[in-house]
């Protein structure tokens, strides 16, 4: 009795030590099916493959858009087509670059203090539209109604655009009521820039140049409906 | 015949495991491995003090649970740490593990006294 008490008891551990071992199996494989490792190089080869093509995509479009430039004459779908950035622009403005902090961290502090961030970039851009901005780049990426800005682990995404440091800002409004926007006491650079450490240099020019976004828009969700009473609510599905 | 034992619960185990949607959550995958070679470990010097009757089944499984618990936890403290203290955790148990095999080789093929 003893004897087979005991016995069940390693034979227990052994069903655990079974379990145990095919749940431990199943993780790995798990983990390994979304790591596909092997594949990497073939990934890499077609991710090269999309980008060429998607160039060669963007020249088609842009030498498009350069022919139909010569027949807009609507002003209305002129300034529209400005706004949503398909117009390559040339203006007065500011040039910012915004680099990373030059500071040679302690070892003790977080790295991550010292970079330049998304949001770094997102509330630049937000207070130079604030400020009256007509159109704005970052690294040669026009900024369209549609770009968001996204972290990517050590890079910056601005809209599908990876970017790095150094980032260029260039912006084209008045440029005295732009430069206030963010020097301003409690404005942008002190709240964001100081605290941090960052570099940040701003430059007035007199004949900026923004280039066109490089997309389309596709509208698949959102339709067109006459006007609606702005006092009724409740009748959103 | 003894060794049928754990040999047949190891079977009913992998199988039971295969029919239950269990999985080990993401976080734990890198701690589980630890508590096989530990269980592994417990199995093979089980069975060795179960053959020289020595074996206290209260005294096996708290061991086990202990040695399991301090394992994890040693390795989880080195995360904590930034030190990867999971090799040597490992080493120590296989170590471990391997004296128990060799031990319950001795004991098996050991000269029986008349």
């Amino acid at each position: 009795m003893q004897v087979r008490n005991r016995l069940l008891g390693i034979g227990l551990a052994s069903v655990l030590l079974g379990m145990l071992f095919v749940l431990q199996l199943r993780a790995e494989t798990g983990i390994r099916r979304h790591l596909p490792y092997r594949n990497i190089s073939q990934i890499a080869s077609y991710i090269h493959r999309l980008e060429t093509e998607i160039k060669r995509l963007e020249e088609q479009n842009r030498s498009f858009r350069r022919q139909l430039q010569k027949y807009d004459v609507d002003q209305e779908l002129r300034d529209l087509r400005i706004a949503s950035g398909f117009y390559p622009l040339r203006g007065p403005g500011l040039e910012i670059v915004l680099t990373d902090s030059a500071k040679q961290g302690a070892t003790f502090i977080d790295p991550n203090l010292l970079l330049v961030h998304y949001d770094h970039l997102a509330l630049l851009v937000n207070e130079l539209w604030v400020a009256g901005a007509e159109a704005v780049a970052v690294n040669g990426e026009r900024i369209v109604p549609g770009t968001g800005f996204s972290c990517a682990g050590s890079i910056i995404l601005v809209g599908s655009k990876k970017v790095a440091p150094p980032y260029l800002i260039r912006a084209i409004g008045d440029r005295k009521t732009l430069k206030a926007a963010l020097t301003m006491p409690g404005g942008f650079i002190e709240r964001q820039i100081h605290p941090f450490d960052l570099g940040i240099t701003i430059t007035e020019k007199d004949d900026l140049y923004i280039p066109p976004c490089r997309g389309g828009m596709v509208f698949s969700y959102a339709r067109v409906v006459a006007e609606e009473d702005p006092e009724k609510e409740g009748e959103d599905r | 015949m003894i060794i049928l034992v754990p040999l047949l619960g190891l079977a009913l185990g992998m199988v039971l495991a295969r029919l239950l949607p269990w999985e080990i959550p993401l976080v734990w995958v890198r701690y589980s491995p630890l508590v096989i070679l530990v269980l592994l470990d417990a199995v093979v010097d089980g069975l060795r003090a179960l053959r020289q009757k020595e074996l206290v089944l209260a005294g096996f499984w708290v061991s086990f649970l202990t040695r399991a618990a301090g394992a994890v936890f040693l390795v989880y403290l080195g995360d904590l740490m930034g030190v990867d203290l999971f090799t040597a955790v490992a080493v120590v148990f296989s170590l471990r593990l391997f004296g128990s095999l060799s031990r319950m080789g001795r004991e098996l093929f050991k000269k029986k006294p008349f």
